[in-house]
């Protein structure tokens, strides 16, 4: 097949089990039995077995019900978790020859800090919201190596203005702010360092759906004018549809299939996928 | 004259789970190919398979069975119903289009930008992407004061028509276009057929599904007929 250097990411084997595993406790859960969770030891499979490649420029979509495992996926690939097993490569790291998953603490940070953003459902999780707006977005810069302080004000202001935010509120905490103001704060922040790879989990969940529309606007405004490439992870079929190229479908912490966004949506082949589509209003 | 797509005992069922596991069959066994420059109609009643087919060549639907290759520009000869997602979607970038019968699009982006968009994926800046998607628009009379309003609100053939310019505005080499006349006046129909055999002049092969007489004798050089998922005629149209 030919897709050369071309992938961004690749993730193999990919698995996280909280409590004690037994030999076959990845083989007695999955949507065959509708349960993550192991008859014999009781320990609960976030994730198990996935396979992703993700090329330069693409958006990603992992859709699915709660306690699928999507957004353990994306939280493994950006360190916040541990996985159990599994590799992970970045084209542009050691040559994409370096599992990312085994290398160190610090170098784990540096890599985030420098190749990669994430946004997270709750504006807390990404934000720090004893500093101002301003200074989450310059601790962010901080990180990957912007000292210049007149320079990181004025990325700031430019980020925060690409995301409409207004500038003279940048120096207030964003605890101030409206849910869709927080979230596009965030959003400012993740981007700060240009990263190739952004996830996005769960972003417009909870906002309201005109503050909802002006996020994806803007993100999907953002990842055409810089290429980023985007891991989307979203229970809502009609972000997918706005935002994806391709999208994977998640239950019981398997793939149960994958293809085209507009595949899934019109020939949808599992039965999980077709319950899915159809619930679609 | 060499061949653009050969389609191989294709067939095509869904299977609803949702629906106690019932199976419909919609394609069975169509076996046509496709030389390359050729606008082809397709034609037959409702529920006949035609959008089924043309979507199954796009990757829309999967194929249950067969063959669709095709000559590609980037890949050589490949299987459109094996090829990776990343394939399809690099050959939707820059071969291969699809132009359904009714607009889908993103909402809250202006028609002009929605035309424009074709271009941006193929390279193009923005200036330069919005002063020819205008040319387009307005070749194909859409009101001026439409142009800068949301594509969701028009009526069904302005709609049409930001469809019909969006898919040719990029020139592709081989273009799906389901029912490019059905809603447009007398006027704007010939201006589209225009359009679409100025793509075929530059070597474009198209497939077109029309129910509409003058469409296919203006547009096609041939047609295929099918009928409950399968081919029962077809016709090499009249010179002239």
């Amino acid at each position: 097949m030919e897709e050369g250097k071309d992938w961004l990411l690749k993730v193999e084997g990919l698995t996280k089990i909280y409590g004690n595993p037994s030999e076959d406790t990845v083989s007695r859960t999955g949507p065959l039995f509708n349960s993550n969770i192991c008859p014999k030891t009781g320990a609960v499979v976030a994730c198990a077995d996935i396979n992703l490649t993700l090329h330069s420029g693409e958006v990603l979509g992992i859709v699915g019900e709660s306690g699928s495992g999507k957004s353990t996926l994306v939280k493994l690939l950006y360190f916040d978790q541990e996985s159990t097993s599994g590799a992970a490569y970045l084209n542009d790291y050691e040559d994409g020859e370096q599992d990312v998953l085994k290398i160190s603490n610090q170098q784990k940070r540096h890599l985030k800090n420098h190749k990669m953003g994430m946004v997270y459902q709750n504006p807390r999780d990404g934000l720090n919201f004893r500093f101002s707006s301003g200074g989450n977005i310059a601790e962010k810069l901080l990180m990957a190596d912007n000292y210049h302080v007149g320079q990181i004000r004025e990325k700031a202001t430019a980020l925060l203005t690409s995301t409409e935010v207004p500038v003279a509120r940048m120096d207030e905490s964003p605890k101030n702010f409206s849910g869709g103001m927080q979230q596009r704060v965030q959003i400012s922040k993740a981007i700060a360092n240009n990263p190739p790879l952004l996830f996005l989990d769960e972003v417009t969940t909870g906002l309201d759906v005109s503050v909802q529309a002006k996020v994806l606007d803007m993100i999907r405004r953002l990842q055409k004018d810089m290429g980023i490439s985007m891991i989307v992870v979203s229970h809502d079929l009609s972000v997918i549809r706005m935002l994806t190229d391709r999208t994977m479908v998640m239950k019981n912490g398997r793939i149960v299939e994958q293809g085209l966004t507009d595949q899934i949506l019109q020939d949808p082949q599992h039965s999980y996928t077709q319950l899915l589509v159809s619930s679609l209003l | 004259m060499e061949e653009t797509l050969i389609v191989k005992d294709l067939h095509k069922f869904f299977f609803v789970h949702i629906l106690n596991d019932k199976e419909i069959n919609a394609l069975e066994g169509l076996n046509f190919s496709l030389k390359k420059g050729e606008i082809v109609g397709l034609a037959g009643k409702s529920g006949s398979g035609k959008s089924t087919l043309i979507k199954c060549i796009y990757r829309t639907n999967l194929t249950s069975s067969g063959q669709i290759i095709y000559k590609s520009k980037k890949y050589g000869e490949i299987d459109l119903t094996k090829a990776s997602d990343y394939q399809i979607l690099n050959l939707r970038k820059t071969e291969m289009t699809y132009c359904s019968q009714f607009l889908s699009v993103i909402p809250r982006v202006t028609a002009v930008d929605v035309v424009a968009e074709s271009l941006i994926t193929k390279g193009y800046n923005w200036d330069a992407a919005r002063k020819t998607s205008k040319e387009y628009l307005s070749r194909l009379r859409l009101p001026e004061e439409l142009w800068d309003a949301y594509p969701s609100t028009f009526s069904g053939g302005e709609q049409q028509r930001i469809n019909v310019a969006r898919a040719i505005i990029s020139e592709p080499d081989f273009l799906l276009i389901d029912e490019p006349t059905a809603s447009l006046d007398e006027k704007t129909k010939d201006v589209v057929i225009d359009m679409v055999l100025k793509l075929k002049e530059k070597g474009s092969t198209v497939l077109c599904i029309t129910h509409d007489p003058y469409t296919m004798e203006k547009l096609t050089d041939r047609s295929i007929y099918l009928k409950h998922g399968k081919i029962i005629e077809e016709h090499v149209a009249s010179v002239g």
